[in-house]
């Protein structure tokens, strides 16, 4: 019998806990922008992460000395890059995650995008 | 017969011939992207410190000479209608043909199918669905592969088909080996393995048919010879794989019948003389002789059984393919595969190395936590006996991690098979009206996946430190010996889980980018 009630406890405690914990946070949501700078067909700094907020608006303005694109996963946004043009994706981080972003030409890695949670 | 085995053969070297000659971006798991953000710094703390407090919990429970577990409380299914419904042949009966229609689709659709990944039903069928799911499935629900394994099912009606033709058996039931325990399973699923891990075009429609073409050879093959109960407890991989993972489920096949046990050539009985699981035994018992039980978690571990060393090898195995398919996502591992690589350029052999040397090094660190545990008790049992005794003490730790693991993923990456059911070769079909549907990427909030990562994986060490205590009572007898020979098992265990948890807090590396 004392056996049966440890393993309801450990049950229990197995469902409750996350629910329990997954209820706090809090915080507005914010605008970020990041600056892409695409030169060679490779990102310039290297591939880099980008962390924002769950809710957050995030814009990427992309400049690049080559045509392609540019997808970033999850979301499965793309946007198609312009020589010598500032390209813009915008849009509001609702998916929790990290994301790659890469050029879709030689699979090439920008970056990730971090959105945690609140 | 020979011409088709020989083409089987040759396809199967092709397969392997190309994993090494076609240089591709590599994914790190068989199939599909994952999204998890790793586990935050001061979660992954509050779990490492929650294993180890409650580990005292549970040795407290002991040296205060709380529970053995002398047999289990059990609720049978089968004294209501429902559950009696459950086993009803009408029930029965229409899902193993769905099941076997749902394997020929799948072979098809790997085929002849559009070949891209998220066009075709086979990728996320068998990696996504059949694989993590079913694994799920079978610890958190019961061993559903006894019912639904489709080489099992068309095996068994072509017999039947037999014996009402030609009134002989279709096996030739040769003897099989018993040194051979279950090495063939253990193989076939070591090359499964490889394929899901390490193989770069794993998740290729047409590659993922031909295997199982391959396979499917090589599983009537062996109910051809052995016949059709031995085949499945000694080499068919996924019957081994999915019925280890079922032992910690809290539902139970049970014949109460001692005869129907002794017709039994597989020695289902264990040394209490109880025939659990067994799905042959079953069928063959009268309806007020069976049970479908419902019990705690993880007491199907603990069984009071021999297992021999080759089941010890297979669990082995299995742990360490579980760990190894997080541990090459983290950054520790693309710094171990990038020098490697520097030295033997070539991916596929580096991965190789890695899916085959993990096993060998989580076997010896095991043996040398048996030798331990085997002083500490005052070398009561040879450390081999030990090391068999406590093998399944430490699977809720490997299935924890494996629940956490893909939890995001098989929510996530799971969602593809509603338009997939709709049109399973690419052909534009929308059968159920579900063409059109998109993955939703927001279904599971990361917070929700840590703490259910986090407290499966406390959960799951609490388990085994109590199941391990409970092998120790029964094997070593008396008290004292018992618990001294838990503490170095406790470190071992302690030691596991904070791997599982490292790995977890670790961000992921998606791509290996070397062929």
């Amino acid at each position: 019998m004392k056996s049966v009630k440890i393993w309801a406890a450990l049950a229990a405690l197995a469902l409750v806990l996350p629910l329990l914990l997954a209820a706090c946070g809090g915080g507005g949501p914010k605008t970020h922008s990041f600056n892409v700078q695409i030169q060679g067909g490779k990102p310039v700094g290297g591939s880099a992460t980008f962390r924002v907020k769950q809710g957050d608006t995030v814009t990427f303005n992309i400049s690049s000395d080559t045509a392609g694109n540019a997808h970033l996963h999850g979301y499965d946004l793309e946007t198609a890059m312009a020589l010598g043009k500032t390209v813009t994706l915008s849009f509001t981080a609702n998916a929790t995650g990290r994301f790659q972003f890469e050029i879709e030409e030689g699979e090439v890695e920008i970056g990730f995008l971090e959105v945690q949670p609140h | 017969m020979t011409q088709r085995l020989r083409r089987s053969a040759l396809a199967l070297a092709l397969m392997l011939a190309s994993a090494f000659l076609l240089p591709q971006a590599a994914e790190a798991h068989g199939f599909g992207q994952r999204y998890d953000l790793p586990v935050p710094l001061w979660l992954y703390l509050v779990g490492a410190g929650g294993a180890v407090a409650l580990s005292f919990v549970v040795i407290g429970l002991f040296v205060r000479g709380a529970p053995g577990l002398h047999g289990y409380p059990r609720l049978n299914l089968l004294r209501w209608r429902v559950g009696r419904a459950l086993v009803h042949p009408a029930v029965v009966l229409p899902i193993k043909a769905a099941s076997v229609l749902l394997f020929v689709v799948v072979v098809a659709a790997g085929s002849v199918g559009d070949q891209r990944l998220t066009q075709n039903l086979a990728p996320t069928f068998v990696w996504v669905v059949w694989w993590v799911g079913l694994a799920y499935a079978s610890a958190l629900v019961g061993n559903l592969w006894v019912l639904i394994n489709p080489w099992n099912i068309s095996f068994g009606w072509v017999e039947t088909l037999w014996r009402l033709g030609f009134e002989r058996e279709l096996s030739f039931h040769l003897r099989y080996p018993d040194k051979l325990g279950v090495w063939p399973g253990l193989l076939l699923f070591l090359v499964f393995t490889w394929m899901e891990l390490v193989y770069i075009n794993s998740a290729l429609p047409a590659r993922i048919a031909q295997a199982a073409l391959v396979y499917s050879a090589i599983t009537w093959g062996g109910m051809l010879l052995f016949g059709k109960e031995q085949w499945l407890r000694r080499g068919e991989a996924f019957s081994l794989a999915f019925g280890f993972l079922a032992r910690f489920a809290p539902t139970e096949i049970r014949v109460i019948d001692p005869a129907v046990c002794d017709q039994c050539k597989l020695e289902c009985r264990d040394l209490d003389g109880e025939c659990i699981g067994c799905g042959d035994c079953f069928r063959r018992a009268s309806t007020e002789r069976r049970e479908l039980n419902m019990r705690p978690f993880g007491v199907g571990l603990v069984r009071n059984e021999v297992v021999s060393t080759s089941m010890m090898a297979f669990v082995v195995l299995l742990l360490s393919t579980v760990t190894f398919d997080g541990f090459t996502a983290t950054p520790v591992w693309v710094r171990i595969f990038s020098t490697l690589y520097t030295v033997a350029p070539n991916g596929t052999a580096v991965r190789t190395l890695g899916l085959v040397a993990l096993p060998v090094v989580f076997l010896g660190v095991y043996l040398r936590f048996a030798a331990l545990m085997a002083v500490a008790s005052g070398r009561r049992l040879p450390v081999g006996d030990m090391a068999r005794a406590f093998i399944y003490s430490l699977v809720p730790i490997a299935l924890a991690y494996h629940l956490a693991h893909y939890l995001s993923f098989l929510l996530i990456q799971g969602q593809l098979i509603i338009p997939l059911a709709s049109d399973p070769f690419g052909l534009g079909w929308n059968l159920l009206g579900t063409n059109g549907y998109t993955v939703n990427i927001a279904i599971i909030n990361a917070r929700y996946a840590w703490f259910t990562a986090i407290a499966a994986i406390v959960t799951g060490h609490i388990i085994a430190v109590y199941l391990a205590h409970v092998i120790a009572l029964r094997t070593l007898k008396e008290r004292k010996p018992a618990l001294s020979s838990q503490y170095p098992m406790l470190v071992l265990m302690v030691g596991y889980t904070m791997i599982s948890l490292w790995i977890l807090a670790q961000p992921l590396v998606e791509t290996v980018r070397k062929g």
